[in-house]
């Protein structure tokens, strides 16, 4: 059993906006672009704006079963056996997206960094870590997301401030040009992408002032909101539509861009490095959810025995994209967004 | 012999595990004294330094009594002028009023003719022994099966001097010394509080090591004494304790990591602030360092002058140490990771330079660094061996010559030479020696690292580091504690030095309900809108 | 943490130190340094020249004349093709990541950029703010051009785009505004001209700087010159732009960055004043009137005031009235004739198809913009203040002519 109560709501905070801009942000310029051109913002601020009240709900049902997860308190809710079922949907989900998370993330470091390296190395040393910390629990997830985290938001808001001059406000217009249809797609997209927040059902009976938790989440939200819309107009100010289009990695060709003085000429390898750190914390604490999320599933005893079979996954989900799906990684990552919608969708029914 | 004296302690060890079945073990002292005698002297055979001195105490009623006292751990003069004199010549030229019988002889013996301060009464013959063994002095009579241990402490010791490991500009110079009550006077020296509790107790079979924990009583988290006791309560089996480092293996958490989880030092006005702020201090007689638990790795990089100089210094001098320990760990790596994966990051001109310098180095980047770094550590190592002055210029050799004869010979780039001194003199900005190592020791992996990925490796390498540093705990508390988990309210002492008088809300290892007042947070004296001075 | 899984761990980190051949790994010594890139075309086959950095010599402090680069090409029916075909040439592997610049050659130029600027744009080395000129005549002259200051002579070019500011008479590109412009509707591209010249052309012809640069001689030239811009109509070269016209199309762009601008003195008929451009601004406004578009530029600019040839000062209200005023009228000389010749290639190289694309987008999309644009209406207003006289107040008058 995992000691409840141990992490605090400043940890949740930051652990919540590393989640919510996380690794998907280095695809979502392009991703909007293609929908709803340059609308994104508009459909990112009220996609963030339905997913706030989606997390009011989480806060009220988890508020209703103090100290017990989402996986616990589904049985009592909805009778043993749906609530299993339902329980089972989020586990899957949540072990899925830690898999699909640290697969973007290989894949971005492939193509842009590590060319020649083969990929299992690469996922396999950053695996160890994660099977490491995930072993020494939440709490050590939490202090490393709030040690890092600030430092990673402050380097990303650098990032844009580095590009503003060649950002040119032309290029976000015109405004409110898409057609309706697109626009839902597009909102849709964005509440699967702020839908990562139903993490905070299985995170809730680990805190320990779940009173605060409320706000603190909102705020969370609100900021990853900024910083989203921040990364999407920022791209689109410095590319233009068409080209934002074009990239398979925007976020990273507008790193590219930045320049430090005379000093450093680029610095798109030392950003990769944040971002490593951010796919380590987002990687983490969905492993650990999917982890303890087993083990309460199946009430075993330790959950730390099941990180064994469960960490591997990544490894072995290349083959099986490779198999079934084809090494399309877009694919993987539009399938990625709708898993991610509908596992958002049902957990809203439960709420609601 | 040996033999003889492992009895002895077998049964001294006796004596303190089982306290309960004390009496069936312990020897009784025998109301003979030459019974008494011998049976000391058969556990002391062939040791020569213990004195037995046998006399005659009084004349009306004369009584034979003993002195054992060990040569060279007693105050001779002590012996001589205040029990012998006071025992013989004195006591016979003073009369008692009452007519007295034996008991009362003893206890007048006891309590009027000793004119030391510090005396014990004991009453079975391990007492004893352990009690001489220690420099006191024991005195055995014949027909009373009782004896008295008195305080005759004096051996030579080492005058208090500058501690070389810790040097500051500003700020007292007197270190601890060997003796442990030496230590102990100078912290009370400095801490003329009731508060200030010290607990003695004596750990080794054979050393008998006395081993004095101190705290602030109404300070300190009353948790954290309990473990510590408990902690030393778990280390009695041990045959020595020759020095704190011994006892730090023995209750650290984690012995396995590279950070040292318990800090060390000889400067008594750093332990006087540490137990104020309601830590923990072990001392052990024979080492002039004394252990400060809990520890976080923060700790490390603060130096007492930091707290005595001004606070803008201080405030800076505490980034250039954030620098020096980044550059320390991570500095080659970097250099191995830009220079061999990244080369699109440095201007064109410096990798052209790089390239240049390079040309005809038959090494890959990371075997030269390799290379250049255990030159560099056998130096370090060889330096620190040899007396001072030798070292030195060893030092000096070392650098300037094998690095410009390396250079030459093109078998480095004179740029790692740059980067392996910046590293080492990166290392030295750390105030505290026991820290540096680690840093030392974890920059090798992070270069492998380096040269395996680049800087996805150096990262990798730092989040390892990162993981490793936040599962660790000292005593309870998180290691990277202001940090992760973060106390916004503490990083006034961490990323900045604040001034004193915002430093007094709660330490972290205080009582969890102990609140300072509110007063604390303002300057005491302030000066008012119309430039007067005010005590507030 | 398990003890077995520590031991696993360690295994994991020690054989991939093992295992590692450290894939990405490349030395820095064992890289060249292509730190320029020429395209030409050959019949049907791109020719590239790449200009490899010596690093060797440069260390060495220079081994007599030699310049520390090596020119080395490469053939092929695609610009990919020809790089690799250099790779067979060259003993250490080309290295992009530190390319300061992208010469076009004209004949490539006016074939189309597209099929070249692709693989730019793509290839994880390269970044998108470097350079890209297009070159009077072959690249494969200005990279062998051997010009003084700089031993490299891409970081010539490239800082001669840098420094500019001289006179603003040729824009700045790089890949990405490139990209930018050729994949945006409303706005067509325009790149930098650059062109190799003798030494005995010292003094840069006045005008249209092109043809005679073709003296057959052996030796390398050794001035290179940063002047005009070639014009696109989608990725292809139609025309060039003289200094003027060049510095016409920055005004609208509002990228304008320094500059003089030499008018008759109003006080003093025969003389100059020479203006220092300080800043600029410029504000496009489309209208549409009875189903017209008709365009306005707003263009205010400050100046310094900063040579006066004559003797008379300009210090008073009128006289700076009239200064203002032929300022703003050499301005508009300017701009105009941008956008004569914009108008006459019949492509939007001033952007203002953007400006009418983001205010009334439902028209844009009925209107064939590169069909409408020559016939568009534009207005031109132009504005000049004039600041701060440098460090003199006064002009230098002899005594003769002093007033008394």
């Amino acid at each position: 059993m995992i000691k409840r109560g141990t992490i605090s709501p400043r940890q949740v905070f930051f652990i919540l906006i590393m989640l919510l801009t996380g690794i998907y942000i280095l695809i979502l310029p392009r991703h909007m672009v293609t929908m709803v051109g340059t609308d994104g913002w508009l459909v990112l601020l009220v996609g963030g704006l339905v997913s706030s009240l989606m997390l009011f709900f989480i806060n009220r049902i988890s508020r209703k079963f103090p100290g017990k997860t989402v996986v616990e308190f589904a049985p009592v809710v909805m009778g043993p056996f749906l609530g299993k079922i339902l329980g089972g949907i989020l586990v899957v989900y949540y072990t899925f997206l830690a898999a699909v998370s640290l697969r973007i993330f290989a894949e971005m470091l492939k193509s842009v960094l590590l060319s020649d390296t083969p990929r299992w190395v690469v996922v396999l040393a950053l695996v160890a870590l994660i099977t490491w910390i995930v072993q020494n629990g939440l709490e050590d997830i939490a202090r490393f997301t709030e040690l890092l985290a600030p430092i990673i938001l402050l380097l990303l808001i650098a990032a844009l401030l580095g590009d503003l001059r060649y950002m040119e406000a032309i290029r976000l217009r015109p405004m409110f040009q898409t057609e309706p249809f697109s626009l839902l797609e597009g909102f849709i997209s964005s509440l699967s992408y702020f839908g990562i927040i139903i993490v905070l059902l299985m995170l809730y009976p680990y805190v320990n002032a779940p009173k605060k938790l409320t706000i603190t989440s909102l705020l969370a939200l609100a900021f990853a909101v900024i910083i989203t819309m921040g990364f999407f107009m920022g791209t689109v100010a410095t590319f233009g539509i068409y080209e934002t289009g074009r990239m398979a990695w925007p976020v990273i060709e507008l790193v590219k861009m930045v320049r430090v003085g005379e000093f450093l000429e680029r610095v798109e390898s030392l950003f990769l490095s944040v971002w490593l750190s951010i796919a380590f914390i987002n990687v983490s604490v969905l492993a650990f959810c999917s982890v303890s999320g087993w083990t309460q599933l199946i009430n075993a005893e330790n959950y730390r025995k099941l990180t064994y079979p469960i960490m591997p996954l990544p490894l072995i989900l290349k083959s099986l994209a490779q198999r079934f799906i084809g090494c399309l990684r877009l694919i993987q990552v539009e399938f990625y967004l709708w898993f991610r919608y509908y596992a958002n969708n049902t957990a809203f029914h439960i709420c609601s | 012999m040996v033999k003889k004296s492992d009895k002895a302690i077998k049964s001294i060890r006796q004596s303190r595990n089982n306290k309960d079945e004390k009496k069936a073990d312990v020897k009784p002292i025998s109301t003979d004294l030459q019974v008494n005698l011998e049976n000391i002297k058969e556990v002391f055979t062939n040791c020569s330094d213990i004195v037995f001195r046998e006399f005659i105490i009084g004349y009306q009623a004369p009584v034979k009594a003993a002195l054992i006292y060990v040569d060279g751990l007693t105050d001779k003069a002590s012996i001589h002028d205040y029990i012998l004199k006071s025992l013989t010549i004195e006591a016979r030229a003073s009369k008692p009023n009452i007519e007295l019988n034996l008991d009362d002889t003893y206890k007048w013996i006891e309590e009027s003719t000793i004119s030391v301060a510090e005396k014990k009464r004991v009453e079975n013959l391990d007492d004893v022994m352990s009690g001489f063994l220690s420099g006191d002095t024991a005195l055995l009579m014949d027909g009373w099966n009782k004896a008295l241990l008195i305080g005759t402490k004096g051996w030579a010791s080492r005058g208090i001097s500058e501690p070389d490991s810790e040097v500051v500009i500003r700020g007292p110079r007197e270190g601890f010394t060997e003796t442990v009550r030496i230590n102990t006077s100078m912290v009370r020296r400095r801490l003329h509080s009731n508060k200030l509790k010290m607990e003695g107790r004596k750990i080794g079979t054979y050393t008998q090591t006395d081993v004095v924990v101190l705290y602030m009583d109404g300070i300190v988290n009353p948790k954290i004494v309990k473990e510590v006791h408990k902690r030393l309560d778990g280390i009695n089996e041990v045959d020595s304790i020759l020095e704190t480092g011994c006892i730090e293996q023995y209750i650290e958490d984690h012995p396995y990591s590279p950070f040292p989880q318990i800090q060390y030092t000889e400067r008594p006005d750093k332990v006087v602030a540490y137990l104020l702020e309601g830590r923990v201090i072990i001392m052990v007689d024979g080492s002039p360092d004394c252990l400060i638990v809990p520890t976080v790795f923060v700790q490390f990089l603060q130096s007492p002058e930091d707290y005595y100089s001004r606070i803008l210094m201080s405030t800076v001098l505490r980034w250039v140490r954030f620098i020096g320990i980044f550059t320390a760990v991570t500095l080659p790596a970097l250099y191995i990771a830009v220079t061999t994966f990244h080369q699109e990051m440095i201007p064109t001109n410096l990798a052209l330079s790089i390239s240049g310098a390079r040309e005809g180095v038959p090494f890959p980047a990371l075997i030269e660094a390799l290379t250049m770094e255990i030159s560099l550590e056998l130096l370090r190592e060889a330096s620190v061996r040899l007396p001072g002055a030798i070292g030195s210029t060893l030092g000096i050799v070392g650098a300037l010559i094998v690095g410009q004869a390396a250079v030459e010979a093109k078998l480095v780039a004179p740029q790692m030479v740059i980067i392996v001194a910046l590293t080492a003199i990166g290392s030295f900005t750390v105030p505290s020696f026991a820290a540096s190592i680690p840093l030392r020791l974890i920059r090798f992996p992070l270069m492998i690292l380096g040269a395996i990925f680049g800087l996805y490796g150096v990262m990798l390498g730092w989040i390892g580091i990162l993981v490793h540093m936040i599962s660790l705990k000292s005593f309870g508390y998180p290691y990277l504690a202001p940090l992760a988990p973060l106390r916004v309210s503490e990083l006034k002492d961490v990323l900045i030095r604040a001034p004193r008088w915002q430093m007094m809300t709660a330490p972290q290892f205080r009582k969890p309900t102990e609140k300072p007042p509110k007063s604390f947070l303002r300057k005491p004296y302030v000066k008012n809108s119309k430039g007067a001075v005010k005590n507030d | 943490m398990s003890a077995a899984y520590k031991k696993f761990l360690l295994l994991v980190l020690i054989s991939i130190i093992f295992l590692s051949g450290c894939w990405d790994r490349k030395e820095i010594n064992q890289i060249g340094f292509a730190v320029g890139l020429g395209i030409d075309k050959d019949g049907d086959d791109y020719q590239i020249i790449t200009q490899m950095a010596l690093p060797a010599l440069l260390e060495g402090g220079g081994g007599g004349d030699e310049p520390p680069v090596w020119v080395v090409g490469g053939k092929g029916r695609t610009v990919f093709e020809a790089i690799r075909d250099v790779n067979t040439r060259s003993a250490r592997r080309p290295f992009w990541g530190h390319l300061n610049v992208i010469v076009i050659g004209e004949e490539v130029a006016k074939d189309g950029l597209i099929p070249v600027i692709d693989l730019l744009s793509r290839g994880q080395e390269l970044r998108r703010s470097n350079y890209i000129v297009v070159a009077q005549g072959k690249a494969r002259d200005i990279l062998q051009a051997q010009p003084k200051l700089e031993s490299i002579n891409a970081i010539f070019i490239s800082q001669l785009i840098e420094n500019r500011t001289g006179q603003s008479v040729a824009p700045a590109v790089t890949i990405n505004d490139l990209l930018i412009t050729l994949s945006s509707s409303g706005i067509e591209s325009v790149l930098p001209r650059i062109s190799a010249l003798g030494q005995e052309s010292f003094l840069p012809p006045k005008k249209e700087a092109g043809g005679d640069s073709q003296e057959g001689e052996e030796k390398p030239k050794e001035i290179l010159e940063l002047r005009g811009a070639g014009i696109f109509k989608n990725d292809k070269l139609i025309d060039w732009m003289d200094e003027e016209t060049t510095r016409g199309h920055l005004w609208v762009r509002e990228k304008v960055n320094g500059g003089i601008i030499v008018v008759e003195s109003p006080s003093e008929p025969g003389t100059n004043i020479s203006l220092e451009i300080k800043s600029n601004k410029s504000k496009i406004t489309p209208r549409v009137e009875n189903g017209k578009i008709a365009i306005d530029i707003n263009i205010s600019s400050t100046f310094n005031l900063v040579e006066n040839t004559g003797f008379v000062s300009v210090e008073s209200e009128a006289t700076m009235q009239d200064l203002r005023q032929r300022a703003s009228e050499a301005i508009r000389r300017e701009v105009n004739k941008a956008i004569k010749k914009a108008q006459e290639n019949k492509t939007d190289i001033l952007g203002l198809g953007e400006h009418v694309r983001v205010q009334y987008p439902e028209m844009w999309r009925e209107i064939q913009w590169s069909e409408l644009f020559h016939t568009v209406e534009i207005r031109v207003n132009t504005e000049a203040v004039i600041q701060e006289a440098a460090m003199t107040l006064k002009p230098i008058t002899p005594p003769s002519q002093r007033s008394k």
